[in-house]
């Protein structure tokens, strides 16, 4: 009970200190004018309006949510190490464990504000445009599947946070940990698309075994990330199969407990001194 | 800082911002169109892979430059060469790779390329991919009927299509006895007609409209003096000596304009035609975009 209520306080603590930082008002009033854009951009297109709108609106959120684990998550974590107030953190009855998983939930709860602040301006951006365009560009709408995607995007930013939680606690340079995640990111996005193409077994283009090899030892290393993007399905407001979103759900569950166990060992063996 | 100066610097800055922002709205007029995203050179699986998870707004800005490019020649009422209608057709082979679900590069492509380049097989290469993207949409079955019908006058090949749309949910009450039709009858201008007034239905842009109303006013004329040609024949049992007999003969009272501006004629055959090909006179752009092979 203790132990939760230590990771509660450390969660807490991070999210306020995250919700400090001016980018994050920056960034989600960037994303909010963005989305003013898409409607206006929108009407520029013949006919998929509302696919329009949601692409430029989804990838908003997504850009958005990004953001903790390529800046906020990563400066708050080596701050602590380059400002020694994890000394302080640690002198009190807290573990290495409580405070990597405490960090971990302030994150969560950052990246979660975030990404639902936008999803709900999402949701009244198109719903304020339906009252713009006539009513037969919307046929298609579903906010299930707009509500369904932002909450796949949510997960796989939190699959990335556990990730940059494991960079961070394996090097002390907050640059290499930044390109550490960076490179999972990309590997996570593109990996299935790489695999997809080595099996065309293209002629001219032919791919060494080596190289195969690495590549399907990297899908199983790295996280999909291309899994849990929706984004096209809301944008045609196709049906998001539920099987589909409980895989991902127990995948990005398993994924995170692992990184996360990754960082608590990696952290305990860690001189901070 | 003294307060007029930070006013006079102020005012200063200002001017010249505005000065500068007239002086690059001039140096950006003069320089040379739209032109093409290198994006639609690379090879598809690297744009796909480096779109990452925003596969549908890099489609999205690829149609927009597209749309923009082929918009400024329209104004300029400049044809595009052989070469640019090639990569455009990447370019949209490009979007639909990366968003095979997105109807309007489709739409373009059926209302662009047949129309004014002749690339009908390409055209329909490009909307067999939507036949499988959108295999609940009777669109992409119709727009292939079209082309083979209309452009390619092959109904054989043209017939299951329009059949396949027919039995879709959603397709038009009439698609059934236009299928019906298709084996008896010989109808282009008809089936011309059914399209364009299907396609102006569903098209918001006002310009783009006003195009294909001018399309379809075009085929209408055609239409009613097609069936001025037969009637009089019914009556006198001869073909007319020339189209303006139709009036000497009672069966209409004016011929009405060609939208292009051309003049209507009658073929010994009794197939009527215009002067104009149903086109403006265009003015010819250099082949001047390098090609990508």
């Amino acid at each position: 009970m203790n132990a939760l209520k230590t990771i509660w306080a450390i969660g807490l603590i991070s999210f306020q200190e995250g919700l400090r930082r001016r980018i994050i008002y920056g960034v989600v009033l960037a994303s909010l004018l963005f989305m003013s854009f898409a409607v206006l951009i929108s009407g520029l297109f013949m006919r998929d309006i509302v696919k329009i709108m949601l692409d430029l609106s989804l990838s908003a959120v997504s850009v958005s949510g990004l953001l903790v684990p390529f800046i906020v998550g990563i400066t708050l974590l080596s701050g602590d190490m380059e400002q020694r107030t994890i000394y302080t953190i640690l002198a009190q009855p807290v573990s290495r464990a409580h405070y990597i998983l405490g960090k971990y939930l302030g994150f969560a709860m950052l990246t979660s504000l975030i990404m639902g602040i936008l999803t709900g301006a999402t949701i009244v951006t198109v719903w304020g445009s339906s009252h713009l365009y006539a009513e037969h560009f919307f046929t298609s709408l579903s906010f299930s599947a707009i509500f369904l995607s932002s909450l796949m995007s949510l997960l796989a930013v939190l699959v990335l946070n556990s990730a940059m939680i494991l960079w961070c606690c394996v090097t002390t340079s907050s640059f290499l940990a930044t390109l550490l995640t960076l490179a999972t990111y990309l590997i996570g996005q593109t990996v299935e698309d790489i695999i997809r193409f080595i099996s065309l077994h293209i002629a001219g283009a032919e791919v060494s075994g080596l190289v195969q090899k690495t590549v399907q030892v990297a899908l199983y290393l790295f996280p999909n990330l291309a899994a849990f993007d929706f984004k096209q399905q809301a944008a045609y407001g196709l049906p998001i199969p539920l099987h589909e979103v409980i895989l991902l759900g127990i995948y990005g569950a398993a994924y995170i407990t692992v990184m996360l166990l990754l960082a608590i060992v990696i952290f305990n063996k860690r001189d901070l001194a | 800082m003294k307060k007029w100066l930070f006013v006079l610097i102020i005012a200063a800055s200002a001017g010249t911002s505005w000065l500068c922002v007239h002086q690059l709205y001039a140096i950006q007029n003069k320089r040379p169109a739209e032109e093409f995203s290198r994006l639609v050179f690379l090879p598809n699986s690297l744009i796909r892979a480096g779109s990452l998870e925003f596969k549908g707004i890099v489609a999205d800005y690829l149609f927009l430059k597209l749309m923009v490019l082929h918009g400024e020649r329209l104004l300029d009422r400049k044809e595009l060469s052989k070469t640019e209608r090639q990569i455009s057709y990447k370019a949209l082979l490009q979007i639909t790779e990366l968003d095979p679900r997105f109807w309007d590069p489709y739409l373009f492509a059926e209302t662009t390329f047949p129309w004014e380049g002749e690339m009908v097989a390409e055209t329909n290469e490009l909307l067999e991919r939507a036949v499988l993207a959108l295999p609940n949409d009777y669109r992409p079955n119709y727009f292939i009927w079209f082309n083979y019908y209309y452009f390619i006058k092959d109904p054989k090949k043209a017939a299951p299509y329009m059949e396949k749309a027919s039995r879709m949910q959603g397709a038009p009450e009439y698609f059934k006895n236009l299928a019906a039709r298709m084996r008896v009858y010989s109808g282009e201008l008809q089936a011309g007609i059914v399209f364009l007034q299907q396609v102006i239905r569903e098209t918001s842009s006002a310009s783009e409209r006003e195009l294909l109303e001018k399309r379809l006013f075009s085929l209408q004329a055609l239409e009613l003096l097609e069936s001025a040609v037969r009637e009089f024949k019914k009556k006198n049992s001869r073909l007319p000596a020339d189209i303006n007999e139709l009036i000497t003969g009672g069966i209409l009272k004016k011929i009405p304009p060609d939208p292009y501006g051309g003049e209507f004629f009658l073929m010994e055959s009794g197939r009527v035609y215009t002067t104009s090909a149903l086109a403006h006179a265009k003015k010819k752009t250099e082949d001047n975009v390098p090609a990508n092979d």
